[in-house]
């Protein structure tokens, strides 16, 4: 298992490196633009915690490029280079050549989450700004990691069926920014009082259904697949 | 040694021949034996049944004779001689025989066919030991 | 029951039928190969021989049949299957970005049988580099890889594809060494498909001539060649056959010249030709295994 791991971050590490750029990037600019701002004198802690945010932000948000990325390589690039074949007549079962792609992914969606919680929650809050409270924080948060999951989802759905990468990342990059977005207006509009509170509620609900199940389905595609 | 996979003999008779001509021309003497069948087979690129087949053959033609556990070895000249001779024989008469046939006209064919009625009233009266 | 005798076949195909759409591939083929055999599997391209040997290894399923290895069924039990067995493909598609021996490594995991020594042997004898990236090996040296891969874990069962097409003279050696290595080892069982007909005649025990996913003939090599026979007959004038004998493969009429391939040729055959037809002149002749493969599907395309 460590081994197809290992196989599956090395096919994978210029766009770890790439996922790595994007994560850390909004910290590293906003870092140089307080002290740019501040020079020659040394920011406030309210400055850095206030760009601190505004950079976990960005950065969570540009992580999600990452995410759909990896989702639509990790089946998809395999069988467009052809070692698919090589490794389908190896002994590994397909459960097991796919589990590995999953944990490889979310070992990074892992990583994102730590290093932006670890930015809100704990840094930024040691700096003395107030935090907004634990329901504030989480509803919204509720709702984009529902996006996440759908983004996921619908990228892993078009890496096991489509045949290039890059299908399958704009796949999931065009449900989870349009057709995800429109089936929570539906399904508000057709399901809830219309009150404006809702809206959230029915994406987080779509967002982790749509997303599940799209999961679901692309690993059902490859393992009863025979073809690599 | 030599074979010819492109060949329509099979690979085993080859052997045999290139065996028994090798033997005949002195390059394997009486009692030497013959290389190991996974020697022959690596070296001569086949598969070691076909080597076997071969060894087989020459056992019961009597060219080699075994030792067990050790290998096969080329029998002496007598031994080989015996069968050779016997055959050497035969085909001097044979020889004759188609020079009759000959002289009388009839075809290849035919006196092929004068050859094997022979052989098999032979046969049904029990006389050569098949 | 049926499970112990399908034990002591190396190789099963039964009643197998693989469909593309609308042409069928592989027609209700039933192939059976006994533990420690070679087995040579020819046939013109398109004939099936490489779906074949995808079905043998899992990657295609079929639409009808059963594929069983050392008693396994393949679809079943893949991974049980796939530890036994060593598959060198026809075009190894080996990831191109490790080297040698981080792809060694790699594979090594996999197999609980795996020996280093044997592994060490082979890549010493073929003159592999364990520091080169798979993308800079030659043609001939990704052919010797794969053969390493296949062999170091040492498999009761070993399929090749073509494994020698477009491999150089000395390359191709280099790599029929490395298979009789493993013909050579006890109760290995070795299944090749290939169009160097001189290869089959050197390796192989049996063969079986594959035809529009049809086996046209399953039989001994040297049997096989010393048990067919052309035959040149020069027909009388105005003259037509009115016999033709059992097991005819092929026949050509032209001129008064009648040419025939037999797979069972017997003296009694000769006699009875002869005698039912009206012939000036007959010869009889051998065919080395590429003449057989031609009059084989030469006869089988005059019958479809």
């Amino acid at each position: 298992m460590t081994t197809l791991l290992w196989k599956d971050y090395r096919l994978n590490r210029g766009l770890l490196l790439l996922g790595i750029v994007l994560l850390l990037g909004p910290y590293a600019a906003e870092c140089v633009l307080v002290l740019y701002g501040r020079w020659p004198s040394w920011p406030a802690a309210a400055d850095w915690s206030a760009r601190l945010l505004d950079a976990s932000f960005f950065s969570l948000v540009l992580s999600q490029l990452t995410l759909a990325v990896l989702a639509g390589n990790s089946i998809a690039a395999e069988r467009a280079e052809r070692s698919a074949e090589f490794l389908a007549c190896l002994p590994p079962s397909r459960l097991q050549i796919l589990a590995s792609k999953l944990l490889l992914v979310l070992l990074a969606a892992g990583a994102i989450w730590v290093v932006h919680l670890s930015i809100t929650d704990w840094v930024v809050p040691t700096m003395g700004t107030p935090v907004a409270s634990s329901w504030e924080q989480w509803g919204p948060r509720s709702t984009f990691v529902a996006g996440t999951v759908m983004l996921f989802g619908a990228s892993w759905l078009g890496s096991a069926v489509l045949n290039s990468p890059a299908s399958a990342t704009i796949l999931g990059i065009a449900v989870a920014l349009v057709g995800g977005p429109l089936l929570a207006q539906v399904v508000w509009a057709l399901f809830t009082s219309g009150a404006r509170e809702a809206l959230p509620f029915c994406g987080m609900i779509v967002g982790l259904s749509v997303g599940l199940l799209c999961f679901l389905s692309g690993s059902a595609c490859f393992l009863c697949r025979a073809e690599p | 040694m030599k074979i010819d996979p492109s060949s329509h003999v099979p690979i085993y008779l080859q052997i045999v021949g290139e065996i028994r001509a090798a033997i005949d021309a002195g390059v394997f003497r009486p009692g030497e034996m013959l290389p190991s069948l996974r020697v022959l087979a690596a070296d001569l690129r086949v598969n070691p049944n076909t080597v076997q087949r071969a060894y087989d053959e020459l056992e019961r033609e009597g060219i080699v004779l075994p030792r067990r556990g050790v290998g096969l070895f080329v029998a002496d000249r007598d031994t080989r001689s015996a069968r050779g001779e016997a055959e050497k024989t035969v085909l001097a008469a044979f020889q004759r025989g188609v020079q009759v046939g000959q002289d009388a006209g009839l075809p290849p064919e035919r006196i092929r066919a004068v050859f094997d009625q022979a052989l098999d009233q032979a046969l049904r009266k029990g006389r050569t030991r098949s | 029951m049926i499970a112990e005798a399908s034990a002591n076949l190396a190789i099963e195909l039964n009643g197998v039928t693989r469909r593309f759409g609308k042409a069928t591939a592989v027609d209700d083929l039933t192939l059976r190969i006994p533990q420690g055999h070679t087995f040579g599997l020819i046939g013109p391209n398109g004939a099936g021989k490489s779906t074949t040997i995808k079905l043998l290894m899992g990657i295609l399923r079929p639409q009808v049949g059963y594929v069983r290895i050392l008693g396994i069924d393949v679809f079943a039990e893949p991974s049980r299957m796939k530890k036994r067995v060593g598959y060198v493909p026809e075009v190894p598609q080996m990831y191109r970005w490790m080297r040698v021996g981080e792809l060694i490594g790699f594979c090594r995991a996999f197999y609980p049988t795996w020996n280093d020594d044997e592994c060490a042997r082979l890549l010493d004898l073929f003159a592999l580099d364990t520091g080169k990236k798979v993308r800079h090996l030659s043609k001939g040296m990704a052919a010797k890889l794969s053969l390493v891969l296949a062999l170091a874990h040492d498999p009761e069962v070993l399929i090749l594809d073509e494994p020698t097409s477009g491999l150089d003279p000395l390359v191709r050696e280099e790599f029929l060494d490395g298979v009789l290595g493993a013909v050579c080892k006890h109760q290995r069982t070795v299944l090749f498909s290939s169009h160097a007909l001189e290869d089959v005649h050197r390796l192989a025990d049996t063969v079986g001539l594959l035809y529009e996913g049809r086996l046209l003939l399953h039989r001994g090599v040297e049997e096989l060649l010393t048990s067919a026979r052309r035959i040149r007959a020069v027909l009388r004038d105005g003259c037509l056959p009115r016999y033709e004998p059992p097991g005819l493969v092929w026949q050509h009429i032209e001129r008064r010249e009648w040419m025939l391939t037999v797979s069972e040729f017997t003296p009694d055959l000769l006699q009875t030709l002869r005698k039912e037809n009206d012939l000036e002149h007959l010869e009889v002749m051998g065919l080395n295994l590429e003449e057989l493969f031609k009059d084989f599907v030469k006869g089988r395309k005059k019958t479809t």
